[in-house]
């Protein structure tokens, strides 16, 4: 039996001392690691984005692979500048075959993607199959109003009509949506097929169904409205005059790349929202959550304009949330209370206006 | 002695085994890549509710899918648009591609070089392209070609004609199809002896009675199936039906799966979708079966035998100027304007109707761009390789299995038939999402996905092609050849390499040249089964476009247009030089 002697005892001692000693230390320059957040928003905890960091790079998540409709996220470097080690990876697929994806992966468990973005109608079916986590996104900055269907909002489509300046004088725009209904506009109309009905629900919203289908399908009829998904690149070329319920992220696209377009807003616009959601079996859930966080801050809302024209029009200071204030018009917002109601209103005047004449 | 009957007598020993190894083997290969598709179609056509996935727990055998498409009377303008729509295309397509092929194949009209690439070209874009193309030429208001009319005819206002309508939806579908009437025919009248024509026209008929009554008879095997396949393609696409259909308001298959594909909040309806994916393989095996009965004494089709066999040139004197200018036209609408659309779109980062407002100034930035983006360069070798590979697949088996349902006495030859003749009827975002989950779920046994491997193996589903226009091929092949290879002592295998191959060489030449362009254009199947390590290029042009940036997309198009220039000349050399 070993006898444990004196000395043995104090080198012991010296040794549990020491140990604590070089913890301590090491607590000490893991606190001194800590990155500069920048201005954190109120109601958001330093300390917890600052574990989600650490703990990131703990896990080795190098990266957050995010699934979208066009690759707005890829060039935002600002936030591998602000939390270093994480670089985004950005893979594009069309709304209709992101929701499929994304359950088969979830089902096989072969899960390549962090974060999935998109709108609530569209989404929902990943919170019906549980292939995304329920997310609390208050502690990550989050107003109650910009979370809908389990999404963190983090830009806004705003509506509005958009025309060519070399083919339409400003004297001559209308001032309400029946206007277009004027002769004068026959065959110089054009919108895309989703994005007219869309635009056309919010009238559902704010008057009713049968409002919103007639005014529709009497634009429709009276103007000789044509519905394509190319209608950007033809009000571009100035092959058409006005593209309906366009949205302003488009539009100022297409001003940078030296179109000449420009917005008209009239009574009854709405904005639609567009969200991110974390996948259940999220490879990189700590930098994901991170990059949650951070596309919310002003900084990441600065980011996102800069890159890709797009930014929250409500509980941010964007140049988006500028242009709606200074537009004159009431703008109907998408809410977690009626995004169902308009994605149903938006299918009955879809059937409407495609039908045949 | 019949081909079977003399294979029968030898089979015996090394030599059979090797046969129906090979023949196994082709077989095996065509079930695996046409059948998943082809029964997840089946299975997702009958399931509900909705709201799922096919085989998602909790889903039930329903009909409601079928009741959700099929009601009065929607459906009957359904039909009729779609029917209207179809025929119109091919009649257009045939026309002209079966008279550009004439003209290369018979004719003494110099340049054929320059008539080939003209006739193929519109095949090496992206088809959204060219459908952005023609609408910059046929739009109401600023479209090339109507502000020419009006300048030369002095007419007042817009049109005269508007791309979204019928009429415009057939003008594109139709022109979009004479590459392939075209390469069908061109491969037609390579494989047929012209000693019926000569006998025709020593007998003194004029050229356009021999062309009714004897060319156009002879080569009904090629040309039945060219129409049936041409009016296949044009119920199943997508692109042009989508993109104008929808302002054209005329409904047709195609825009009902769009939007069944595309609701305003939950999932795509993909029930919806694969029953009417089912209405297409209902009409497609029908036409197959009624080509089979036509074909029923496929002998008295038989035109290379194994008789002298040179092509004869009709000398087209001072008809020369004419075929030029319906040359010229074609080349004009076809090539000239859409690459003329692309090139301004890419040198201005847009397109400007010109007449309408000023240009902007000319910039290199859409080039400099495209050309540092790493994924671009990546893209092309995979294109290629994806392209190639699949198209080498589609032609090699789809030459072994035409031959075993037009020669061979296999008891599944119908069976196999079907399963050859049905690939094209399965809309591609259902071919995507069967193979997509397929592989998903054997990952760990076969770990393919997000590999260039499974691109290649999806994109080789595409067997209808290849395999109807070698079935075509080895109908005109008399017996009397293969006959004379056995009765000399040779199997199966070495007289299928050696006699077949080399006879029906145009006809696989046309498979391969046709896969091969339509891989390298299609963006559903990457889109859905690519990943970002393997990057293609239509999925890259078809994110420009997303995002309305046309200037990347155009410049993008025009580098893969010259590749693809390239690559089908030096194919084409390679090729037809080794078939001659």
């Amino acid at each position: 039996m070993m006898k444990i002697s004196s000395g043995h005892f104090g080198r012991c001692c010296y040794l549990g001392v020491g140990t604590l000693v070089a913890l301590g230390l090491m607590a000490g320059a893991a606190q001194a690691a800590d990155i500069d957040l920048g201005p954190v928003p109120a109601g958001v905890d330093p300390a917890a984005i600052q574990k989600l960091y650490a703990d990131a790079i703990a896990n080795g998540e190098k990266q957050v692979v995010i699934v979208s409709n066009d690759r707005r996220f890829g060039p935002l470097v600002e936030f591998t500048k602000r939390f270093p080690g994480i670089t985004i990876s950005n893979d594009v697929v069309s709304a209709v075959e992101r929701v499929t994806l994304i359950i088969s992966q979830h089902r096989t468990r072969h899960m390549q993607y962090d974060l999935v973005e998109g709108t609530g109608g569209v989404l929902d079916p990943l919170n019906q199959t549980g292939a995304f986590i329920k997310t609390d996104y208050a502690a990550l900055g989050y107003p109650v109003d910009d979370v809908i269907a389990n999404l963190g909002i983090y830009a806004d489509s705003v509506q509005v009509h958009a025309y060519n300046t070399n083919v339409v004088k400003k004297e001559d725009l209308p001032k309400k949506l029946e206007d277009f209904e004027d002769p004068r506009w026959k065959g110089k109309l054009v919108a895309d097929p989703f994005s007219y009905a869309s635009g056309a629900s919010y009238e559902g919203l704010t008057h009713d169904e049968a409002y919103a289908v007639k005014t529709a399908t009497d634009i429709r009829d009276a103007s000789g409205l044509v519905l394509t998904g190319t209608a950007q690149d033809l009000i571009n070329s100035g092959e058409k005059s006005f593209f309906l319920f366009d949205n302003v992220t488009r539009v100022i696209q297409a001003q940078k790349a030296g179109a000449p377009v420009a917005l008209l807003f009239l009574e009854g616009m709405g904005v639609g929202r567009f969200g991110i959601g974390m996948t259940t079996l999220s490879p990189n859930p700590n930098a994901a959550k991170l990059f949650i966080y951070w596309i919310h801050t002003p900084e990441g809302q600065a980011a996102m304009f800069e890159h890709s024209s797009a930014a929250l029009a409500k509980n941010a200071d964007s140049p988006i949330s500028r242009l709606v204030a200074n537009a004159h018009s009431k703008f109907t917002f998408e809410t977690e209370q009626n995004w169902k109601e308009r994605g149903r209103l938006t299918g009955v005047i879809q059937k409407a206006v495609t039908q045949a004449r | 002695m019949s081909v079977m009957s003399s294979q029968e007598s030898i089979l015996s020993g090394r030599r059979i085994s090797l046969t129906w190894v090979i023949q196994a083997a082709a077989v095996l290969i065509l079930l695996y890549l046409v059948s998943v598709p082809l029964f997840m179609n089946l299975v997702t056509a009958f399931r509900g509710p909705p709201e799922s996935l096919p085989l998602d727990p909790g889903t039930f055998f329903t009909f409601d899918n079928f009741k959700s498409i099929y009601q009065f009377p929607r459906v009957l303008t359904i039909f009729r648009d779609t029917f209207a729509f179809a025929l119109g295309s091919v009649a257009l397509a045939f026309v002209f591609g079966f008279t550009l092929a004439f003209l290369v194949e018979r004719t003494d009209m110099p340049f054929k070089t320059v008539v080939y690439v003209t006739a193929l070209t519109p095949l090496m874009m992206p088809t959204i392209v060219v459908v952005l193309a023609w609408m910059f030429m046929l739009g109401n208001s600023g479209g090339l070609i109507n502000v020419l009319i009006r300048t030369v005819l002095h007419l007042p206002g817009t049109g005269p004609f508007d791309v979204f309508s019928l009429y415009g939806m057939i003008i594109i579908q139709g022109a979009s199809l004479i590459p392939l009437a075209f390469l069908f025919s061109s491969s037609a009248l390579k494989g047929m002896a012209p000693s019926f024509e000569e006998a025709s026209a020593a007998s003194g008929a004029f050229f356009l009675t021999t062309l009714r009554r004897v060319t156009l008879p002879v080569l009904r095997p090629h040309l039945l199936s060219l129409l049936i396949l041409m009016f296949i393609l044009s119920i199943e696409t997508f692109e042009v039906p989508a993109l104008v259909g929808v302002g054209a308001q005329r409904q047709v298959f195609a825009t009902e799966i769009y939007w069944s594909l595309n609701p305003s909040i939950g999932l795509p309806q993909y029930g919806e979708a694969a029953s009417l994916a089912l209405t297409f393989l209902a009409i497609a095996y029908f036409l197959f079966f009624e080509y089979s009965r036509q074909m029923r004494d496929a002998a008295r089709f038989a035109t290379v035998t194994g008789k002298g066999f040179r092509p004869r040139q009709i000398e087209l004197g001072r008809w020369k100027a004419a075929a030029f200018a319906f040359v010229a036209v074609i080349g004009l609408v076809q090539v000239v304007f859409p690459i003329v659309v692309l090139l301004m779109a890419s040198f201005m980062n847009r397109f400007v109707v010109p007449f309408l407002q000023p240009l902007p100034p000319l910039t290199l930035h859409a080039y400099r761009d495209v050309l540092t983006d790493p994924r671009f360069l990546a893209a092309i070798p995979n294109t290629i390789f994806v392209a190639g590979t699949s198209a080498f697949i589609v032609s090699t088996v789809s030459s072994a299995i035409a031959w075993l349902v037009g020669r061979s006495s296999f008891p599944g030859r119908k069976l196999l038939d079907f399963i050859a003749s049905s690939s094209v009827t399965v809309p591609s975002v259902v071919v995507a999402f069967s193979f997509l989950i397929f592989y998903l779920s054997i990952v760990d046994w076969l770990p393919v996905y997000g590999t260039i491997w499974i691109l290649v193996l999806v994109f080789s589903y595409r067997m209808t092609v290849g395999y109807r226009i070698n079935l075509a091929a080895i109908t005109q092949l008399s017996r009397e050849l293969e006959e004379a290879s056995e009765a000399s002592g040779a199997a199966w295998p070495t007289t299928f390499r050696r006699i077949v191959i080399p006879l029906i060489m145009p006809s696989f030449v046309a498979s391969f040249l046709l896969v091969f362009f339509l891989g390298f254009r299609d963006a559903t199947l990457p889109l859905i089964i690519g990943s970002r390590d393997t990057p293609m290029l239509t999925p890259l042009i078809w994110e420009h476009i997303q995002v309305g940036e046309l200037g990347p997309a155009a410049a993008e198009s025009v580098i893969s247009l010259i590749i693809m220039l390239i690559i089908g000349t030096l194919m084409r050399k390679f090729l037809f030089g080794y078939v001659k």
